[in-house]
């Protein structure tokens, strides 16, 4: 009897150690957002949610940011081994000398933005700045640069963009605001106001958005890690955008600002800004040499960054198909 | 100008009694000194007949009855208690009447000269007559080279004989001190006994002296009163039998001593 | 002045050896750099020229307004009991959530940005000039009585004066608020040296942000020099703060 259950006891033992069979260690990861939870985010969201992480073994919380959450700086810093930028933050933080790599473009076009009221009668981007007015952008992104030197700033004042908050726009008919064109136009409209949008990316500025990055170092040190984040990623986008309803609602609840109907209008109108051609060919999230280094080209013009990094050192494509 | 107290009583908040029953009668021109044990209410008496406080109970009357030159309007207080911020009827005697507290009470921010100009600011003079009788007053005190320095820089002696020349600014019918002298060193003190007791002389005013020295009181007053302790009433309104005039040396005189007796005497009854 | 040069020598050599990254904190040569240079160096001492007059516009509001309400709350007792708790919301409000409803209110430019630098600094100026007005020495106030002063009379010759050291360092605390209230309004507003570090936040500048900020500094240190001298001058006779 006794030699039966050591024995017992030695087989369970051997079987416990046996690597092969045994599960590996959970990785506790952070994916540092650069906004409050919505739609632009919601694939990742539904990465977690899904599962998508969790069977390569992966813990990635999802951590949310807000008005001037510093996400690239976190993530050079180590704070965060992930994060979200967009493709010119991603260039000027380079040339600072932080080493960081994107590895998925949930935009393929720049959901940046323009909102007016349509009252004014304006066809295009330039009717903005030949006609007097208030114009509320952050004067030190990169697209403001561009603007200006395209358009020039002349005749409108420039003022610090609200940070979302309406409040102005309501009240003054010769303003314009930065926005990003699946969120405030749709606040707007639900409070019957007569928003018009200009997307930038109609100007020429299409930096890639909402871009999922990490430190090359890392990269080098976790390959197949970073690899399976970037393929739950894709699964989870995937799935979102297929059927949105569940994880908006379990981002509703992280973010009340915004209710259900605004998140299913948000989820549908970003839809053609991330499923494009190119990501039909190539995959979604997918990059292309030739965008960074018009992106690279630009900043320069523009005096933001002295020198282009090349284009092989701003992303790695982990998915090729 | 005279003062007259009737069945004067002070109870104040909380139901301390401070006097009780206090019947005064004083002339024109006297010199009177209040002697009493501490927390007896003599700095209360002296403040009801300032005027900074009312009477509980009681008649107050300070001015002049029948035919005077420059016929004050004579004020009672009658019956109960009133808030201390209603206006006084000082207002209309303000010129009349001057206070010497126990400290000098300087406005610090003000040089000397300006100090004593104050109360002939505060009653509308013109600047010229004031800063001349501000001048005045000061030679009067023997301050004349002390016109431009801040109380700051002076000492206690001379902090208060630029009181008392404040005080004096406004050619006083009554002039009310409180222990004015107690702060001080006793050379410095008899110096300033003998300088008030001069002014008093040049100037006919009805003086009113509260203090705690038997001595200071049998050297200055024709007239001292003794009080009894809390809630204090009259228990001695003595006649000081000692010439008019008194010079320094009259506190080394038997005569003096025995005044001075008299008075303690009734102090320790006081006590009792 | 050593413990700064320390601090400044330190943080250089943390910089150059990599200690500290420099996208986090910048030597602080570079900083000097970025003052003097000719891109950067005007464009961030005009928008101190802008901070400053709004700053200097709000104090000298804030100074004006404090020291009336704070006259008329003491008054009577019920005036000070019904209203001045009203005055505490000036202390606690954050101007942060204000600055855009004043925005919307009053409109983008400098008024805003003044009205800001006003809210965050009168508070100060009323707590301490009303208690240097209650404080008043009783026997002074019974002085004034005697020769029958009128209100106004006690106020300007006594208890103003009286109150002055308590006004004076009202006034001190509320000079660096207000350079703190215009720079959050500018947050929002854009322009001055809120503008400028706003900007520089968005294009990772930390550089300029720390220039901004050390100019901001030396602001709140110039203003508060200013009290400083004036309670000097209005003091040295007489107030033993000022005599030592």
């Amino acid at each position: 009897m006794k030699l039966l259950l050591s024995l017992v006891v030695l087989c369970s033992f051997s079987a416990a150690c046996d690597k092969k069979d045994a599960p590996a260690p959970v990785k506790k990861l952070t994916l540092q957002l650069n906004w409050k939870p919505e739609p632009q985010f919601g694939g990742f969201y539904a990465a977690r949610e899904s599962g998508a992480f969790a069977q390569n073994g992966l813990d990635v919380e999802v951590v949310a940011g807000g008005v001037g959450t510093p996400t690239v700086q976190m993530v050079a810093a180590g704070k965060a081994e992930f994060g979200i930028v967009s493709a010119d933050e991603l260039l000027i933080s380079r040339g600072n000398g932080a080493d960081v790599v994107a590895l998925f473009a949930v935009y393929q076009t720049c959901p940046q933005a323009l909102m007016t009221h349509a009252s004014r009668g304006f066809k295009e981007i330039g009717d903005l700045f030949r006609n007097p007015g208030t114009v509320a952008m952050q004067k030190g992104l990169p697209y403001a640069s561009y603007l200006d030197k395209k358009l020039g700033f002349e005749r409108v004042r420039v003022v610090p963009s609200p940070g979302g908050d309406l409040g102005v726009f309501r009240k003054e008919k010769e303003y314009a605001m930065q926005c990003f064109v699946t969120s405030e136009p749709i606040a707007a409209k639900k409070l019957g106001l007569d928003a018009q949008t200009f997307l930038i990316a109609e100007a020429g500025y299409n930096p890639y958005t909402t871009v999922l990055v990490t430190r090359g170092d890392y990269l080098r040190a976790n390959p197949d890690t970073v690899k399976s984040v970037v393929n739950g990623v894709r699964d989870g986008w995937t799935s979102y955008l297929n059927n949105p309803i569940a994880t908006n609602q379990m981002m509703q609840k992280l973010n009340p600002t915004m209710d259900m109907q605004t998140f299913a209008d948000s989820a549908a109108a970003q839809k053609d800004l991330i499923q494009t051609e190119e990501t039909k060919k190539y995959g979604l999230g997918t990059m292309r040499a030739e965008r960074w280094e018009t992106l690279g080209k630009q900043l320069v013009d523009l005096k933001v960054v002295e020198k282009a990094p090349p284009a092989s050192e701003c992303f790695a494509d982990l998915l090729k198909k | 100008m005279g003062v007259r107290l009737r069945g004067v009583e002070k109870v104040f908040e909380g139901g301390v009694k401070a006097l009780r029953a206090i019947d005064l009668e004083i002339g024109e021109g006297e010199f009177v000194s209040v002697l009493g044990p501490s927390g007896c209410g003599k700095s209360t008496l002296l403040r009801i007949v300032a005027g900074l406080e009312w009477a509980s109970f009681g008649e107050v009357e300070v001015g002049e009855r029948g035919p005077h030159p420059n016929p004050l309007p004579a004020y009672g207080q009658r019956g109960h208690e009133k808030r201390a911020t209603q206006v006084s009827p000082l207002q209309e005697r303000g010129s009349r009447v001057a206070f010497v507290f126990q400290d000098a009470h300087l406005l610090p921010w003000r040089n000397v000269i300006r100090n004593v100009m104050l109360p002939l600011e505060l009653l509308g003079w013109d600047r010229a007559r004031t800063r001349a009788a501000a001048g005045d007053a000061l030679s009067q005190v023997g301050l004349s080279d002390a016109l431009d320095r801040y109380p700051a820089q002076l000492s206690g002696g001379m902090r208060m004989r630029v009181s008392l020349a404040r005080a004096l600014v406004t050619e006083p019918a009554l002039l009310l001190l409180d222990e004015p002298f107690a702060a001080l060193d006793e050379i410095t003190r008899q110096r300033l006994d003998e300088q008030l007791r001069a002014l008093w002389k040049a100037r006919a005013m009805t003086v009113i002296f509260v203090t705690h020295s038997i001595s200071e009181a049998a050297y200055l007053s024709q007239r001292a009163i003794v009080m009894s302790k809390r809630p204090g009433k009259v228990l001695l309104d003595h006649r000081v039998e000692l010439p008019a005039e008194r010079p320094a040396r009259l506190r080394g005189e038997a005569s003096f001593a025995s005044e001075m007796r008299t008075l303690f005497d009734a102090l320790e009854r006081g006590e009792a | 002045m050593i413990p700064l040069v320390i601090i400044v020598v330190l943080a250089e050599v943390a910089v150059r050896r990599e200690w500290v990254a420099s996208y986090l904190v910048p030597a602080p040569s570079k900083i000097i750099a970025t003052l003097v240079s000719s891109r950067d160096g005007p464009e961030l001492f005009y928008a101190t020229g802008q901070t400053a007059l709004a700053a200097l516009t709000g104090f000298a509001a804030s100074a004006v307004i404090g020291l009336a309400v704070a006259i008329a709350l003491s008054s009577a007792r019920w005036v000070q009991r019904a209203f001045y708790p009203y005055a505490v919301f000036f202390q606690t409000v954050p101007i942060i959530a204000i600055a855009p409803l004043l925005v919307i209110w009053i409109g983008y430019g400098m008024p805003t940005v003044i009205a800001s630098a006003l809210i965050v600094s009168v508070f100060p100026v009323i707590a301490n000039t009303l208690s240097g007005l209650l404080a008043t020495e009783p026997a002074l106030v019974d002085l004034f009585r005697l020769y029958g002063a009128s209100r106004s009379a006690a106020m300007l010759k006594l208890r103003l004066p009286f109150a002055l050291p308590s006004i004076f360092t009202g006034l001190r605390v509320a000079g660096g608020l207000a350079v703190i209230g215009a720079i959050a309004g500018e947050f929002i507003t854009g322009g001055g040296l809120g503008g400028v570090i706003d900007i520089s936040k968005t294009q990772q500048r930390t550089d300029k942000i720390f220039a901004g900020l050390i100019l901001a500094a030396l602001l709140g240190i110039a203003l508060f020099a200013i009290v400083n001298l004036a309670s000097w001058l209005m003091l040295r006779n007489w107030h033993a703060s000022e005599r030592t």
